[in-house]
């Protein structure tokens, strides 16, 4: 499959992209409910649609809860359904949230992440997609603008991907992805026609009045326990769907990300800095200086946070000194942000265990800066030197 | 790994009910043939939609039929009684 359409070059702020990578993935329906910072997502496609450009069928709902619940009943009845939602957004619509993923109905949901309150606020924060992490989601978080359209159009191959059948969330910080503008890269409808072409050969069981079904019937007992099991192998073997989707998309359209994880100059690191979300591209500047500065630095960046890179994040480890978190977010009984405490949990797959610190920052929509991202750095490397430190610093307030 | 249904979640079909309704029933219906005379009465009556007419008398769907004893109550010519489930 080679790629044969022209790229147009956009400046898009992330809401734009989001709404552009959705215009070319020709969704059937989108329900979406405006909520602050995904709003501008929402009224680009509303133009398209008044534009004549989007095909898709727009349906006005009134709320979250709606909005899920209609594109539960696209991707049932065999279309495809996209949604996109914020914070207090996600938590409105958290029993169809629920029922999305248990009856396994494909699809894409796009999140500007925001706090979830209270405190009550409208800025970045990664804590409502991180709630719902066991919901049997399968979550992306992505590093900047190019991905998160990039990121969507991938998310179709694999949500609707006959061996995985579960619905995806592309997750990107809120303000500081949503509303900042970026370089865009739009390649054309028929590459992406393309590369979503396989989905069109593969059937899944759908609502048909030719041949009736229940659709999420009573269940108990084992039969529960098989649907569970099922689901959960789903989870599993996305994995290597996700590395396997990233090779052929970096194949047509020249952009890869490493699948489940990005590693940036991790090969002969000692030190090995974690992110998730936009302020990965911040750390990278300081990977950069502080290996100017001769010290074996890298970074991993986890792209898919459900299922977690657990057999890829421990070969990344593997032979590391120190190990450091950057967390926007908080697990509340753990005292940690949830990277963090992922991350702990995967490394006792290693024989030897890195030391291990969880940075909690960029709450409230605060800035990840260069100089909290440089002051892990030194943290983490004077404890490879003997300089003991606590497992959980709150960069912000220390 | 023990695998009974063809679905990958929560759908049925009409061969196959997914869950028995009926499961955890103290007392099921039933009825004496020769005395119903097919008026129809249960089945109006039945709170579940178990009881379906079988051509010679109307009984109760023992996968769904909870046992409340109503078609029982109800029946003109008292011929449905209620009898106790057992385990064995």
């Amino acid at each position: 499959m080679a790629k044969s359409g022209r790229n147009e070059l956009k400046v898009l702020d992330g809401n734009k992209a989001a709404a552009h990578a959705v215009l070319l993935c020709r969704p059937d329906v989108v329900a979406i409910y405006p909520i602050t910072p995904q709003t501008t997502l929402l009224e680009q496609l509303c133009q398209f649609k008044a534009d004549g450009l989007l095909e898709a069928e727009l349906v006005e709902v009134e709320g979250e809860n709606s909005a899920m619940s209609v594109s539960i009943g696209t991707s049932a009845a065999g279309g495809r359904a996209f949604t996109s939602t914020s914070s207090m957004g996600l938590a409105f619509m958290y029993d169809t949230y629920l029922f999305a993923a248990g009856q396994r109905v494909p699809m894409v949901m796009a999140v500007a992440n925001r706090e979830a309150a209270t405190p009550h606020t409208v800025s970045c924060g990664q804590q409502d997609t991180l709630l719902m992490k066991d919901c049997g989601w399968i979550q992306f978080y992505v590093e900047n603008c190019q991905e998160i359209f990039d990121a969507i159009i991938m998310a179709y191959r694999l949500s609707e991907d006959p061996e995985i059948l579960v619905p995806v969330n592309v997750c990107y910080d809120g303000y500081y992805l949503s509303h900042l503008t970026e370089r865009v890269e739009i390649p054309s409808q028929e590459d992406v026609d393309h590369f979503l072409a396989p989905l069109s050969q593969s059937r899944r069981t759908v609502l048909d009045p030719e041949n009736p079904l229940v659709f999420a019937s009573f269940t108990i007992g084992e039969l529960y326990a098989e649907y569970r099991h099922k689901h959960s192998v789903a989870l599993n073997l996305a994995k290597t769907k996700i590395d396997e989707i990233d090779a052929e998309f970096k194949k047509v359209f020249g952009r890869g990300y490493g699948g489940q994880i990005e590693e940036y100059r991790t090969e002969d690191a000692d030190i090995v800095l974690i992110s998730m979300g936009s302020h990965s591209g911040t750390a990278k500047v300081i990977i950069d200086k502080k290996r100017d500065e001769g010290l074996r630095i890298g970074l991993i960046k986890i792209r898919s946070f459900r299922p977690f890179p657990r057999e890829r994040l421990t070969t990344a480890l593997k032979g590391k000194k120190a190990v450091a978190t950057i967390d926007r977010s908080v697990c509340f009984g753990w005292g940690s942000g949830h990277l963090f405490q992922e991350v702990k949990a995967a490394a006792s797959d290693l024989e030897t265990r890195p030391l291990l610190f969880g940075f909690i920052d960029g709450l409230g929509g605060s800035d990840i800066t260069l100089d909290h991202i440089e002051r892990v750095a030194d943290i983490t490397h004077s404890a490879t030197q003997g300089k003991p430190h606590k497992e959980i610093t709150w960069l912000a307030l220390e | 790994m023990r695998y009974q249904s063809k679905y990958e979640t929560a759908w049925a079909d009409q061969d196959r009910p997914l869950a028995n309704t009926g499961d955890w029933r103290a007392q099921r219906p039933v009825t004496n043939t020769q005395k119903c005379c097919q008026c129809g009465w249960c089945y109006l009556f039945c709170p579940t939609g178990s009881i379906s007419d079988k051509g010679t008398h109307f009984s109760a769907d023992l996968d769904y039929c909870k046992g409340c004893g109503i078609c029982a109550r109800v029946c003109l010519v008292q011929a449905i009684v209620m009898v106790r489930e057992e385990k064995g």
